[in-house]
């Protein structure tokens, strides 16, 4: 069972809104290779404050040089499978031809 | 998750919600940085991921030592790949990469190598193909 | 017994039946449905939803044996305004190289064509599922009117290339192009997905069996005048199964006393077998019942064969009452000389056979091999030499054969051939087909294979002949010179012998010149090399025996680079580049140094996208250079490494020479090679490295390759590699970055552009 690793309410938020608290969150993980079910409860919680798929995104590009290269794209399987985008799939998959 | 629990804070499991779509250019992106693609890590890094001019030191020690940073970070698959070939293209034997990890025992520690050693060896092993009657 | 004319030998022939050589042919009867036949009942509602869905892709007719598939396109095929290309799959088309043979026949008879734009010729083990399925939907797209492909009988492919093409061509027809695959069980295609297309019509069962009209039209048809509560009666035992109601029909003829009660089966073959054996057979005369079940151990018949197999002496005639009384013989050509059982009925003769005298099974079969062997068949003689067990006359057979059969490119043929030997554990006692086997093997790409018969073959007693005359010890010398495990030295030595030892007209006399000149290349003596590989070359041309002459002219050029004289390099290269291309060989592993020096006198003139092309090629190929042939890989790796350099290619040029470098750790005394392989990898270290592109992908990425460009997922694309879906999905992750794509479609289509696919 995974669980998440943001506030409850707005006192554990120290001060930030709840929006920014959870993309802060999202880019520790990034920093510390969680697992795809840590990301998956994050997004969650950032999608339900009010952050869109842009601000995560964009959370991504803000933290990758302080991360680097091997985090960055580590943790890009298991951010995308929480936003609803299966990177595996895609990758083996091949779009319907359509007739010539 | 190991955070979570030490900071205390309280456990939740949010409910599950209604996904905002994920836009085509973003998919392009993660997918893209799934595969180590160079050219968007490039331009998110900010910096040129092997330097056009050489860097003081001849391209494959220049490459060796990216790949040392490869192993010790647990860097995914893609990214293994990516060291490895890189090493490879610049010149490296098989006993080079492996030298690398064999150095590094030391300083990163024995678990450390012993995890990165087989995604090492696939990335060596993709290259290196006996062929065997189908 | 005279030499009958062989099945569907006809007036003009197509180009495709000439594609194998003459010990290859093409039967016209597969390219055509049997002829209709009266009494047969129109079955006007599927035929009518055939015709009315012309926009659907594919069409596909699954049923048990009996349901009239055959019969209903057999029907469309005469009513229809539509072109219409059939092929009815047999045994021989688990080989795609004649597969692809049979379709190009078939298009061709629907409008002429350039049949050898369909010509394939891949090496054991490497895909040309997707290669075929372009070509194959390319020609139908460029034919003036809609064209539909109808394949019958597919589930008697079994062979995965083949079964993995048919799928691929469903997924890729032109528009208005069709294709329609008839089975028994479950047809080779992607049905979940032509079904979440929409493009698939599914014709099965429930609209086979026959509704009451067309039951009572068959049994009216079929002579039978039934009460209706019996007809009734009849038709809901049987299910409206057609040839339930048939069989049912000649017994009712025959004078059955039975009530429809005694009808009751509809697809159980227990119950149809013992039917058959009280309701039908036992009221025929028993030398009638003997000649159907002796006569169902063969695929075809003619008269002929039929009084061989028997011992009797009026099978033609015989063949022809049975022909007109009932439908369960089919006539396979119009001229009435040859037939074949239907399939649900000869099942059930075997059976039968199996049951009343089991043991004569073997004879049968030896006398049908006899009499095909003696009349120009041999193909034929030996799946019924194998079945009757005669591993000699298999032998003579296959020695005799398979040959020709590499050369016109039936490789999978050849390799299937070969394993009957494997699997039997029968190579020790015939050293004649372990050593011609262990040199196929060897060029074919297969090394383990080829070192295992090797072994058999030495020890065979070098006083023996092979049927070609030449003798065993030259045979010897031949393989041990191809697989070269004592060094340059004895390469030589035993070139020289096996040169001596062949005889004159041996199409592999050039390749033992070769072998030689060769040697002397690679041992740094160029000038003492040179005439003997201009031997080769008229050796190779006199005897037609294009690979090694082509590889010679290759050989050569690197002699006239070695001198400096790039004019006449370029001319050597471009003339191997024609003979390739004339003999249809563009796709033979052992070649790819042709193109490799292609690409080397193209660099030089700075035609980089010719030498780019080249290069391509070879990749393509690269796959096949194994250590089986370790001097001639090796060399081609090396030449490949310095075409690249030429290109100022580092990552491309290091890739080859890795796999040089794990070929010669297995055979390190090649004379210059290694030490020029060593050069070379040094000379690239003054080369600043760019960045990591297609030319550097491997043998096992470029194997992935032609598969990746099918519809197959990674799963299972790791079955047909024997690696598990983990290892496909990672060496598709590299692919795609050294494609530069992000995905399957672009790596696919990225493929195509730079020419890694066929």
């Amino acid at each position: 069972m995974s669980y998440g690793c943001v506030p409850h309410d707005a006192i554990h938020t120290h001060g930030l809104d709840e929006r920014a608290a959870t993309l802060v969150c999202l880019a520790a993980l990034v920093a510390l290779r969680a697992s795809p079910a840590s990301y998956r409860v994050c997004v969650d919680r950032a999608l339900a404050a009010g952050a869109s798929v842009d601000d995560v995104i964009a959370m991504l590009k803000v933290v990758a040089p302080s991360v680097g290269l091997a985090r960055v794209v580590a943790a890009a399987p298991g951010l995308a499978l929480a936003l609803g985008y299966d990177i595996d799939g895609a990758l083996e998959t091949l779009d319907m031809p359509g007739r010539l | 998750m190991r955070a979570g629990l030490e900071c205390g804070w309280l456990m939740v499991r949010p409910e599950p919600r209604e996904r905002q779509a994920v836009k085509a250019e973003h998919e392009d992106l993660l997918r893209k940085l799934a595969l180590n693609e160079e050219g968007v890590l490039a331009s998110l890094l900010g910096v040129g991921l092997a330097a056009a001019e050489p860097p003081g030191l001849d391209d494959k020690t220049a490459a060796l030592v990216r790949l040392a940073g490869v192993i010790a970070l647990e860097s995914a698959p893609a990214t293994y790949q990516w060291g490895v070939t890189a090493a490879l293209a610049a010149g490296a034997s098989d006993g080079e990469v492996v030298a690398v990890l064999e150095a590094l025992a030391p300083i990163v520690g024995s678990v450390r190598v012993s995890s990165a050693a087989p995604e090492v060896a696939l990335a060596i092993g993709c290259d290196l193909d006996l062929p065997t009657d189908g | 017994m005279g030499v009958v004319e062989s099945p569907g030998a006809p007036a003009a022939q197509s180009d495709a039946a000439t594609w194998f050589g003459p010990s290859f042919l093409l039967e016209e009867s597969k390219l055509r449905p049997p002829p209709a036949r009266p009494g047969t009942v129109r079955r006007k509602a599927l035929l009518k939803r055939l015709s009315a869905a012309p926009d659907v892709p594919v069409i596909s007719i699954a049923a048990p044996a009996g349901y009239g598939k055959s019969a209903l396109l057999s029907q469309w095929f005469e009513e229809t305004p539509r072109r219409v290309a059939w092929v009815s799959i047999e045994a021989e088309d688990n080989d795609p190289a004649v597969l692809l043979a049979y379709i190009a026949a078939a298009l061709d008879r629907v409008q002429p064509i350039d049949v050898d734009v369909l010509r394939t010729r891949a090496a054991p083990g490497t895909s040309v599922a997707a290669t075929v399925a372009r070509r194959v939907a390319a020609t139908m797209s460029g034919m003036d009117d809609p064209v539909a492909l109808v394949l019958d009988h597919t589930d008697l492919l079994h062979n995965h290339q083949c079964r993995d093409a048919i799928a691929e061509l469903s997924v890729h027809l032109p528009s208005s192009g069709q294709l329609v695959v008839a089975s028994r069980g479950a047809p080779p295609l992607p049905l979940a997905r032509l079904r979440a297309g929409g493009a698939i019509i599914e014709i099965g069962v429930d609209e086979l069996a026959m509704g009451e009209p067309e039951s009572r039209e068959l049994l009216t048809g079929a002579g039978v005048d039934l009460a209706d509560a019996v007809m009734a009666e009849l038709i809901g035992h049987t299910e409206g199964w057609p040839v339930g109601l048939y069989l049912a029909s000649l017994a009712l003829k025959a004078g059955s006393p039975r009530s429809a009660a005694g009808f009751a089966f509809s697809g159980d073959d227990r119950l149809m077998a013992d039917y058959l054996r009280t309701e039908l057979l036992s009221r025929v005369p028993r030398g009638r019942v003997s000649f159907l079940t002796r006569t169902s151990v063969l695929e075809r018949m003619c008269g002929p064969l039929c009084d061989a197999v028997v011992n009797g002496t009026r099978s033609a005639r015989l063949l022809e009452a049975l022909e007109g009384s009932n439908l369960l013989v089919v006539p396979l050509d119009r001229r009435r000389e040859w037939y074949r059982y239907h399939k649900l009925f000869q099942q059930l003769l075997r059976a039968e056979l199996g049951q009343r005298e089991g043991e004569v099974v073997a004879e049968l079969h030896a006398r049908a091999a006899r009499w095909c062997e003696a009349n120009g068949l041999p193909e034929m003689a030996i799946t019924h030499a194998q079945a009757a067990g005669d591993a000699d006359q298999v032998a003579r057979l296959v020695t005799a054969c398979a040959q020709p059969a590499y050369a016109g490119g039936r490789h999978e043929t050849v390799d299937r051939w070969l394993q009957w030997f494997d699997h039997e554990g029968l190579i020790e006692g015939y050293p004649s087909v372990a050593v011609l086997g262990a040199v196929l093997r060897a060029v074919m790409g297969q090394p383990a294979a080829a070192e295992r018969w090797a072994a058999v073959a030495e020890r065979a007693p070098v006083e023996a002949t092979l049927p070609d005359g030449s003798t065993m010890a030259s045979w010897q010398a031949q393989l041990r010179a191809f697989l070269c495990r004592k060094g340059l030295a004895q390469m030589r030595q035993d070139a020289k012998i096996a040169g001596e030892g062949l005889v004159p007209g041996s199409p592999w006399r050039a390749s033992a010149l070769a072998m030689e000149g060769a040697s002397w290349l690679l041992d740094g003596e160029p000038e003492r090399a040179d005439p003997i590989l201009a031997q080769a070359v008229e050796v190779g041309r006199d005897t037609g025996a294009a690979p090694a002459t082509a590889v010679a002219l290759a050989e050569r050029a690197v002699v006239a680079i070695g001198r400096g004289d790039w004019d006449d390099a370029e001319a050597l290269a471009g003339e191997a580049r024609a003979i390739l291309r004339d003999g249809h060989l563009d796709d033979y592993g052992p070649g790819v140094i042709v193109h490799a020096l292609v690409a080397r006198t193209a660099a030089h003139v700075g035609d980089a996208s010719r030498a780019r092309e080249s290069l391509g090629h070879a990749a393509r190929l690269r796959p096949q250079l194994t250590y089986a042939v370790p001097f001639l890989s090796v060399q081609t790796l090396l030449e490949l490494g310095r075409a690249y350099l030429a290109l100022a290619d580092a990552p491309g040029a290091r890739v080859v020479l890795r796999e040089a470098s794990a070929i010669l750790r297995l055979r390190p005394d090649l004379g210059s090679l290694p030490g020029d392989v060593a050069e070379l990898r040094s000379m690239l270290d003054t080369l600043h490295v760019g960045s990591v592109g297609a030319s550097s992908l491997t043998a096992a990425e470029l194997r992935l390759v032609p598969l990746l460009s099918t519809h197959l997922s990674f799963r299972e694309i790791g079955e047909r590699l024997h690696v598990s879906r983990h290892t496909v999905k990672t060496q598709a992750i590299s692919v795609y970055r050294k494609l530069g794509v992000s995905s399957r479609s672009e790596a696919i289509d990225r493929v195509v552009d730079i020419g890694l696919l066929a």
